[in-house]
């Protein structure tokens, strides 16, 4: 009889290696997606415990597209999404005298409320792809993992989504 | 389709701004990337979840359990008699009368009456797990992660002595030396020592200090440290199933000693010869403390 060396997933210090390192990304994908905590808390915990439970048979490489499939499959069915709410971080430091002016200040807080409108305006897809680039400074080639799709596939969707951006903030 | 590409590498500086100045509405796009860099969203609460995740990953283990045990079982009935030597689930089961229990590590349970006990007597050096569905008083040697997996909740120690008191409905543990974690699905505190926790089904949480050593079930004595007097007439009143009167005491006493479980009149004896006091029997159930004039 052939021994199956069981996989490392199965160690509870690697599983928990596992846990701080896909659970904070996996949260926010599907909260730019939905735009609900609850549901992307939920499909952390759900992929999480999938993973424990079928941990002999997911080798240590694979987890990752594991992880994310098991997910992708737990939201299929959830169509609506509500609006991402999303903050500034209050950052003036550094800034020249120009952009201190009043009218400057104003006229960038116009333009910020604008960009939320219009990323909460983007598809689901798009939105994942350009704050995951924007907040949580992923690669492209990081996001092509995370959406399981190509690079190539990442630029397209992330210039169509600064298409849309654009779009709607000048006719706003 | 090269201009498809071209904004996605802009935005991730891979093309410098001075090759895109010429496309329509780049001062727009320089204001997003700009702009968006400030932007910030929720986090996801990486420890609380990851509780809840380790929580029912061992709920699912006891699920296991009870397959585990239908295999025996069918071991059995094949014949392979060996192969159950695997399968070493105890159970213990009590009715009216506590129970001791000593366990593989020197570990000791005592259960009280109406409890039900299970355990695995050869996974137990891998594995210290036991489920609970009523009372006992634990005394946990030293060693890994000691469980008490309950309908409500869990608990989790190293080596400690504490009690469990868990059904379906409620759900306490008291902690009596060292320290003890506490997680059900919406709580998770940690006890030390001489503290309690109460947690009804509706999952409200009561946390408690408490004066005495070990619970009064388990032994013939139990001893009292600095408990105040209302307390311990309190703990009489529940255990023995009386009533005292002590409104006529002004004073306000603390008890240390060593009290009985099983003896009213020997506790009388020491409260009124520790304290001065007068005990007098007004019914079959009901007694009243009074200051002795004479001191």
């Amino acid at each position: 009889m052939i021994k199956k060396i069981p996989s490392q997933v199965c160690e509870k210090k690697v599983y928990q290696n596992l846990y701080s390192e896909h659970a904070q990304v996996l949260f926010k994908h599907f909260y730019y997606k939905f735009g609900n905590v609850e549901w992307a808390e939920d499909v952390v915990q759900e992929s999480f415990i999938k993973l424990w439970k079928k941990c002999k048979d997911v080798p240590l490489p694979k987890v990752k597209s594991f992880l994310y499939t098991v997910a992708n499959n737990w939201l299929i069915n959830k169509h609506h999404h509500e609006k991402v709410k999303l903050k500034y971080k209050n950052d003036y430091q550094g800034r020249t005298e120009d952009e201190q002016t009043p009218l400057y200040v104003l006229e960038e807080e116009e333009f910020k409320t604008r960009l939320l409108s219009a990323i909460n305006k983007l598809s689901p897809k798009q939105r994942s792809v350009f704050l995951l680039h924007r907040i949580d400074d992923k690669s492209y080639r990081e996001i092509a993992e995370i959406e399981q799709i190509s690079i190539k596939a990442v630029e397209k969707r992330m210039s169509n989504a600064l298409k849309s951006l654009r779009n709607v903030i000048e006719n706003i | 389709m090269e201009e498809n590409y071209k904004l996605a590498k802009w935005l991730d500086n891979q093309i410098p701004d001075r090759e895109m100045q010429d496309l329509e509405g780049f001062d727009t796009y320089q204001k997003i990337k700009k702009i968006s860099q400030d932007l910030a969203a929720p986090n996801l609460n990486e420890e609380k979840t990851f509780q809840q995740i380790e929580f029912r990953n061992i709920q699912q283990k006891s699920n296991f359990k009870v397959f585990y045990k239908f295999a025996a079982a069918l071991a059995l009935l094949v014949g392979v008699a060996s192969f159950s030597l695997f399968f070493a689930a105890k159970e213990v089961v009590t009715l009216s009368q506590t129970q001791k229990i000593e366990l593989p590590d020197q570990s000791k349970i005592q259960l009280a009456a109406n409890s039900q006990l299970q355990y695995n007597a050869l996974t137990w050096w891998f594995n210290r797990d036991v489920s609970l569905n009523g009372k006992a008083y634990f005394e946990v040697e030293k060693g890994s992660t000691f469980n008490v997996e309950t309908p409500l909740g869990l608990v989790q120690v190293l080596g400690t002595k504490f009690e469990v008191d868990a059904t379906e409905n409620q759900f306490s543990v008291r902690c009596f030396e060292g320290k003890v974690k506490v997680i059900t699905n919406q709580h998770q505190e940690i006890l030390e020592a001489n503290e309690s926790v109460f947690i009804s089904n509706k999952n409200e949480l009561k946390k408690e200090f408490i004066p005495y050593n070990q619970p009064f079930w388990t032994d013939a004595h139990v001893q009292l440290n600095a408990a105040e007097l209302k307390k311990v007439v309190k703990l009489l009143e529940k255990h023995f199933n009386i009533e005292i009167d002590i409104s006529t005491i002004s004073k306000e006493k603390q008890f240390s000693g060593k009290l009985s479980t099983q003896d009213l009149k020997e506790n009388f004896e020491i409260i009124s010869s520790t304290y001065q006091f007068k005990i007098e029997q007004v019914n079959k159930n009901k007694y009243i403390f009074v200051e002795d004039e004479e001191n």
